[in-house]
């Protein structure tokens, strides 16, 4: 081998991809006159691939890895949620249906009566109390028809 | 892990137990404040130790039993062979050497070696070329070829 030549250490990591550019090029420069150092290469590198197959034949059993087994306490939290879940949904229902029924119902009233005034039928005389005063509720329904009622 | 356990170990029991002990190592670090700069080569580093430590146990009940070598038949051919023939090449090398080995057949960089070894980068290519030829040799004073 020549003085030129190339270590084993720098094969390696030649072969591996782990040389420098700059190593990586005066390699490829020098084995393209140094037939000892290309064979070198070569058997290096069928070397590191036969192993890789060969030491890979070791560990080829494939491993089985269990279910995640789930602790029961944890199952009881989430019965539990569920379980509240379901009454949140319920009550939310109901809530609902009587919102629907209520939402409903207010326009029938606001077609009946579009005004409701109420006051003191002849203003507010102050020698009597307030239940012996004369009252007047004036209501307009929807077709303009005013009604008025007296105490 | 499992496939790094298993290449250390050989054919020897005990694999499984050595990775649940690594991640319960690794969970009791972690969980106790400790940082690990670096999980990937840790976890490969502490395998590779707790194997070690295994297999050395195992030959102090081994060496009342085994009168020198196992020998195999020249024969060169199928796959179980070729297993008994790794393990008893791997079984050569020294303990650094066999975890160098065993991580460079895994696709480890350089770099992630040296981190999970403690051997220089520098000198990873150097060891590694010389770990390969010491292998081969094995194979072929067993009349193997690796193939």
């Amino acid at each position: 081998m020549a003085m030129s030549c190339i270590d084993n250490n720098h094969i390696q990591k030649f072969i591996d991809g782990e040389s420098t550019p700059k190593e990586a090029a005066r390699i490829n420069k020098h084995i393209a006159g140094c037939e000892n150092c290309a064979a070198s290469i070569d058997h290096q590198r069928d070397l590191a691939t036969r192993f890789k197959k060969a030491i890979n034949l070791l560990a080829e059993e494939t491993l089985e890895i269990p279910g995640i087994a789930v602790p029961p306490a944890q199952i009881k939290k989430h019965f539990f949620r569920a379980k509240r879940l379901i009454y949140v949904v319920a009550a939310a229902c109901v809530l609902l249906f009587i919102l629907v029924i209520r939402h409903r119902k207010e326009p029938e009233i606001r077609d009946e009566i579009i005004t409701l005034e109420s006051g003191f039928a002849s203003g507010f005389d102050a020698n009597r109390t307030v239940s012996q005063q004369p009252l007047i509720i004036t209501i307009t329904d929807s077709k303009g028809n005013v009604s008025e009622y007296f105490n | 892990m499992f496939r790094v356990a298993k290449k250390m170990m050989g054919n020897q029991d005990g694999v499984s137990d050595i990775v649940q002990d690594v991640f319960i190592d690794f969970y009791n670090r972690l969980t106790g404040g400790n940082e690990i700069r670096h999980p990937q080569s840790w976890l490969y580093r502490v395998t590779c130790n707790k194997c070690i430590d295994s297999l050395r146990k195992q030959k102090k009940f081994e060496r009342m039993e085994v009168v020198g070598d196992a020998f195999i038949e020249p024969e060169t051919g199928n796959s179980e062979d070729i297993k008994e023939a790794m393990n008893l090449a791997l079984g050569k090398l020294s303990p650094r050497e066999k975890i160098l080995a065993v991580l460079y057949s895994e696709g480890l960089s350089y770099r992630e070696i040296a981190e999970a070894t403690g051997i220089k980068p520098a000198s990873v290519g150097k060891l590694l070329s010389r770990t390969l030829l010491k292998i081969e040799k094995e194979f072929k004073d067993h009349g193997y070829e690796l193939y």
